[in-house]
């Protein structure tokens, strides 16, 4: 009997389940929004409309149901990253966003809001550059909608032999240039709906910081993103540079403000300058002269860095493009530093540094650290390691087996590094080895396989082996 | 801090299969029937959400609903309907059949049909839905002992089932 009841469980445990019809399940979404929407409605109605008797008429109420649903659904689509630009629920997303905004009455709350967006914005982006999209509903639907990307499905596929579609380029392009206008929104609040020096100086410093970390990410996805969006991407950072400036800046003019007990602040976030009743040629602050010392020491830096290239033979395309870039926004930052516009200088310095962070993609730093060995450049190369070593802790090890390797070279002893670092170790002996590999790396280097690498060449050379 | 609509999502997303398999196999393989039924059971349970203690197992609150539509829609919708009508077996028959699945799943669902009500229910739930002995109990409002029981004597009347019926050819 044991033995049947064994052989019926195993044939009921196999009885097969079923799936739910996707549009079946869209109408079950539709009613659901529907009685949430009639719920929330319900619990708030009956006081708004006792405070207002006025608002009884139908239009309101109507206005009140429209800007409700909206706001209902695109909040609940909004915690989902997986809803990007071309999902057909994206323009709920967004409506329930701007509904949001308009419902928020507190211009503090509204920056917030504008940052947070600004934040949904790069995840959005991160996600388009996956191919991960899902949605709420499920994976499938929401990838049937979304702009495709096309993977090789071959398992040793690297990054640059994903081929993005035009549709999921220009997504990506506008959605990261909406990266930059959500902060734009956030200056725009405090230019125009903020007066009281203090909420305005936290307002300025949350979007300082807010900004700086998009600085990062931005030069963090320039360096992993596909070279057809790396253009709009750069332009992402410049602009938030900028605007950083710019920040900055008034945020600088404001505390002095609040100092002298201004009762208000008029901030023009466009020039970076703010006039206060009885504005006064100011003095550079401590943070103004220490941005100043800052540049002339990253101008120092940059002209070091500059020469160890030279001298490592990286004579290509792309260094050139990353020199050029890094020069422009120093000369930049010099030039705002000459006008006094202390606040555009450190923004272009941010900028200038963000594509030094992006220079990690040359994958030549075993090229560059090696220069340091040679006596003539040893002084000038230290600064610039150092300035490296502090913009990726993942690289420390790298810096610190170069060091020690000067010193095993110089007793005989081969260094037990990881692989990595050895291979490192053994280009650097030899000056001509040095550059007869940088010229192997020259001939291989076409902007797709710099683009994609983020790490050492070797690293690659190791990774498309296998 | 109370439970709100994305908690309420992740939730359904979880059973919804669980519980749309359980109603499907309850109607005969009806796959309209058995979409919209858990469509209304997801609402009710959604418009009761505020009562639902979060403490307590979200599979046998949701169970429990699913149970107590059904009851409530065979006596009100189907107040005459046989548990051997012929139709609805052959139904639930040929769309296995459709979704190409084995000839021993459709005989397995004819010797189900065979079955009083609450013995294909205690058998869906335990095998259907793998849920666990006190959770059937909690949501049929018996004890465990009892479901056990009645799980037992259910595989027994289908190995009786089995003999009279699987020796001939059914399909």
């Amino acid at each position: 009997m044991n033995t049947q009841h064994d052989n019926f469980e195993k044939q009921l445990e196999q009885l097969p389940s079923f799936e739910i019809r996707k549009r079946k399940e869209l109408l079950f979404f539709a009613k659901l929004f529907l009685l949430h929407f009639k719920k929330i409605i319900q619990s708030s109605s009956n006081f708004l409309l006792s405070l207002n008797p006025f608002y009884m008429g139908r239009i309101f109420k109507s206005g009140v149901v429209v800007a409700a649903v909206f706001l209902v659904l695109g909040t609940a689509f909004s915690y989902n990253a997986g809803i990007t630009r071309g999902h057909f629920l994206y323009p709920l997303k967004r409506a329930g966003e701007t509904v949001r905004v308009m419902s928020t009455f507190d211009a503090g709350q509204r920056v917030d809001l504008h940052l947070d967006y600004s934040g949904r914005r790069l995840d959005e982006v991160r996600t388009l550059l996956n191919g991960s999209s899902g949605s709420m509903f499920s994976a499938a639907s929401a990838q049937s909608e979304t702009p495709e990307v096309t993977d090789v499905t071959d398992e040793d596929a690297t990054a640059e032999d994903v081929v993005f579609s035009d549709e999921t380029v220009a997504a990506v392009e506008e959605t990261v240039s909406e990266v930059v206008e959500a902060t734009e929104d956030a200056m725009e609040t405090v230019d125009e709906d903020m007066t009281d020096p203090t909420e305005v100086s936290e307002a300025l410093d949350t979007i300082e910081e807010a900004q700086e970390e998009q600085l990062d990410e931005l030069s963090d996805l320039s360096e992993d993103a596909p070279v057809e969006v790396t253009e709009a991407v750069d332009q992402a950072v410049d602009d938030t540079a900028e605007n950083l400036g710019e920040v900055v800046a008034a945020g600088e003019a404001v505390d002095e403000a609040l100092e002298e007990g201004a009762e208000e602040v008029d901030v023009d976030l466009e020039t970076g300058e703010e006039d206060v009743a009885d504005d006064e040629e100011e003095e550079p602050s401590e943070k103004q002269a220490r941005a100043e010392a800052e540049l002339v020491e990253a101008l120092a830096t940059f002209e070091s860095f500059k020469a160890a290239l030279e001298a490592s033979g990286f004579d290509n395309e792309k260094s050139d493009k990353f020199v050029g870039k890094v020069e422009d926004k120093l000369a930049a930052a010099q030039a705002a530093l000459a006008d006094g516009n202390y606040g555009k200088a450190y923004g272009m310095l941010k900028a200038a540094q963000a594509h030094t962070n992006v220079q990690k993609s040359f994958g030549n730093r075993q090229d560059f650290v090696k220069v340091k060995g040679d006596d003539s450049e040893d002084d000038e190369d230290e600064s610039v390691s150092d300035e490296v070593e502090d913009e990726t802790d993942d690289e420390d090890s790298t810096e610190e087996s170069d060091d020690d390797e000067s010193e095993d070279e110089s007793s005989g002893e081969a260094t037990d590094e990881a692989s990595d670092d050895e291979e490192a170790n053994d280009e650097s002996g030899d000056e001509d080895e040095l550059t007869d590999e940088s010229s192997d790396t020259d001939d291989d280097d076409d902007s797709d396989e710099v683009r994609d690498s983020g790490k050492p060449a070797e690293d690659r050379g190791r990774g498309n082996n296998r | 801090m109370a439970l709100g609509i994305k908690d309420f999502l992740g939730f359904y997303n979880e059973y919804k299969k669980k519980v749309f398999n359980y109603i499907l196999y309850r109607v005969s393989f009806d796959r309209d029937l058995a979409e919209d039924l858990t469509s209304e059971i997801f609402l009710k349970s959604y418009a009761n959400f505020d009562r639902f203690d979060e403490n307590r197992s979200f599979k046998t609150w949701i169970f429990t609903i699913a149970h107590n539509h059904l009851v409530n829609y065979y006596a009100s919708k189907r107040p005459s309907v046989s548990l051997d009508d012929i139709q609805e077996l052959e139904a639930g028959i040929d769309y296995v059949r459709e979704i190409d699945q084995k000839l021993t799943t459709a005989r397995l669902l004819k010797l189900l049909k065979t079955l009083p009500l609450p013995q294909q229910e205690v058998i869906m739930l335990r095998y259907v839905n793998d849920l666990s002995y006190s959770e059937i109990a909690v949501i049929l409002e018996k004890d465990e002992g009892t479901v056990r029981t009645a799980l037992s004597r259910a595989l027994d009347s289908l190995r009786d089932s089995a003999r009279t019926i699987l020796s001939s050819p059914l399909i």
